[in-house]
């Protein structure tokens, strides 16, 4: 009894400070990595730049014509949709990881165990080899990643023992399969301009992020977001055995459904605008469940507040700490395996 | 509210065939018959192995009878939607397999899931009556800890204030009181009691004859060769019909504690031929 009863204080609960609190953090991060990068921008520009577009085109302060068109590009067309896809996908890749661990009942799925980020991954090999533009490349890589996931379904539903246990194995083995495919593509691949460039977008990074690929994979990535949302009280059902969920009325196949289309959605138009970034799926779940317990209801938030965070720090760290850019997904997982088991050794203890 | 079973017939890994075709040893459960009611409480007993729980989970629709129906106040299981089935009846399983993170009161307040639709949350008056539940099983003091990190008996309790959040007219246990101890046991007891005066059907599995003496009005026999037996409580209680049963003898007694009488049901030796043994060949 003593030692249990300590149980709810060494937690904390999600609750609208908390909430306030991340939107408060988000936003002053959000701002302040505007500023952040090798090109030097101080806010006064900023608000100076503001400020003429709405006086229209008097400049009065320190910057030139030349000089105030380059500040805007920097940030309008540069930094601006790169956060904002920073944030999106950050929250995505965490709720997702989170979801697919509820109704996996398996503490070690990530958003790529059902084959969407290989599937994806292939897919923009596969543009990048035939010389397609980055749109299609997108388009493609995203429409693979969600055949993937299809045919990792289909599989599943043609056996009737534990669906869970059958997704998870026909997860394994399409995203195998997707994977050499990409071998494949990477050995045909002109080893002088080809395969550096499909390695490199492999390594996964932001810096390929324009307004028209967040345009064309936020919708996605949103939807996907607020369907684990909207779903979030029954993944605490999902999370208990398969006939216990049924028995209280929720209708497993459909939420699972859901949730798998939902984290598909996300993972593929993560891994078709940027590659594949690993590590948030597992490591922010995991830290908001040791913080906030596992009730899907707090889990889910926090995960989509510390997400976006978490991904947005890594990012901007990748893309100032050195003069040349560094892959945002080597950066999360040299930040991540660390970070990852010091909450293993903080759980066991 | 009523709960039937007609005819039930099961048995596994026969898909497609019909009920009766296949070799007789093969056949787990064989015209199953019952009746429950409210306000009354009916207890299933038999041997290991006998298909107890498949019982259980063919009346729930977790599996599907192979001929012969359940049916809640005349309606056929199958052709409810779940959201419907399962305001009704409540179900308490086992044990639960999966390492439960839940803090008590959210495992109570799953309980209404089948009140909300797909995309909703719990509201105000599912909280309330999560706890007006716990409250009514007297775990109230168990709200905010892990059910993890509570005891088996505690764990019993709140998964059935979890069934019955959903207010349903038919309670469905599952060894409800196997590995509690005797307090806990005695608790449980009383407690489906007291909800069947107030009017709840209560179905149950056990393992001990003793614990449905006083609780449970009808018995349903099965003997672990796929036959069953439904009647009074008082019949099926009887040493003949338990010797039926269970393939053991029995003498069992009634003596009275402190103005309640109890039973006392003591086996005493094995039978020595458990089972008609198929007649050989030659």
């Amino acid at each position: 009894m003593s030692g249990n009863g300590n149980e709810r204080e060494s937690r904390c609960r999600w609750n609208r400070w908390w909430l306030a609190g991340g939107i408060t953090l988000i936003t002053v991060l959000a701002i302040a990595a505007l500023f952040c990068g090798r090109y030097q921008v101080t806010p006064g520009q900023a608000l100076e730049l503001i400020w003429t577009s709405f006086a229209s085109g008097n400049f009065a302060g320190s910057l030139d014509e030349a000089k105030a068109a380059m500040v805007k590009r920097v940030l309008v067309q540069i930094r601006l949709p790169r956060i904002c896809y920073c944030l999106a996908a950050g929250a995505g890749l965490a709720a997702a990881g989170a979801a697919l661990q509820g109704i996996c009942s398996n503490p070690l799925a990530t958003p790529d165990t059902l084959g969407a980020a290989n599937g994806a991954s292939f897919g923009a090999a596969l543009g990048i080899l035939l010389g397609m533009n980055g749109f299609w490349i997108q388009v493609t890589s995203m429409l693979c990643g969600i055949a993937a996931v299809l045919l990792v379904f289909a599989v599943s539903r043609k056996h009737t023992g534990n669906p869970v246990l059958m997704l998870v194995l026909a997860g394994m083995v399409i995203g195998s399969f997707f994977s050499a495919l990409l071998s494949a593509v990477k050995y045909v691949a002109d080893p002088q301009d080809k395969l550096p460039e499909i390695t490199h977008w492999l390594m996964g990074s932001m810096n390929a992020i324009t307004w028209k690929s967040v345009t064309l994979g936020l919708p996605w990535l949103l939807t996907g977001l607020a369907v684990i949302w909207l779903l979030r009280w029954k993944l605490n059902a999902m999370s208990l055995a398969e006939e216990e969920a049924r028995s209280l009325g929720v209708s497993t196949g459909l939420v699972r459904i859901l949730v798998i289309a939902a984290t598909t959605m996300i993972t593929a138009s993560v891994v078709s605008a940027c590659g594949q970034i690993g590590w948030i799926g597992l490591l922010i779940p995991h830290g908001c469940r040791l913080l906030f317990g596992g009730d899907f209801r707090q889990l889910i938030p926090s995960c989509i507040c510390l997400g976006s965070v978490f991904l947005l720090l890594v990012d901007t760290a990748a893309r100032s700490l050195t003069a040349a850019e560094l892959p945002v997904a080597i950066l999360t997982a040299v930040v991540g395996a660390p970070l990852f088991l010091l909450l293993l050794l903080k759980k066991n203890r | 509210m009523q709960l039937n079973i007609e005819n039930g017939f099961f048995q596994y890994g026969t898909f497609g065939r019909r009920a009766g075709e296949g070799q007789k040893g093969g056949m787990l459960l064989q015209n199953v018959n019952l009746t429950c009611r409210s306000g009354e409480a009916v207890a299933v007993l038999g041997t290991n192995g006998a298909g107890k729980s498949t019982m259980l989970r063919c009346m729930l629709g977790f599996e599907t009878w192979n001929s012969g129906k359940t049916l809640l106040d005349g309606t056929d299981i199958r052709l409810m939607r779940p959201n419907q089935l399962w305001r009704k009846i409540g179900y308490v399983p086992q044990r639960p397999q999966n390492s439960l993170a839940l803090e008590t009161e959210e495992m109570v307040l799953l309980g209404r899931s089948s009140q909300r639709g797909l995309f909703s949350q719990p509201s105000k008056a599912d909280r309330e009556a999560a706890v007006r539940w716990m409250e009514r099983l007297s775990i109230r003091h168990l709200q905010g800890r892990l059910c993890s990190r509570i005891s088996g008996g505690e764990l019993q309790l709140v998964m059935m204030a979890r069934a019955l959040a959903a207010d349903p007219g038919i309670l469905v246990m599952d060894e409800p009181e196997t590995g509690l101890d005797y307090r806990n046991r005695l608790q449980l007891l009383r407690l489906l009691r007291e909800l069947k005066t107030e009017g709840l059907g209560v179905i149950f599995n056990t393992h001990y004859p003793e614990n449905s003496f006083e609780t449970a009005d009808q018995i349903l026999l099965m003997n672990g060769n796929g036959e069953c037996r439904f009647g009074p409580a008082e019949e099926q209680l009887r040493a003949a019909a338990l010797e039926w049963a269970y393939h053991v003898s029995f003498q069992t007694e009634l003596i009275s504690v402190e103005g309640h009488s109890r039973l006392c049901v003591i086996p005493y030796e094995e039978e020595r031929e458990q089972k008609k043994m198929p007649v050989e060949k030659e």
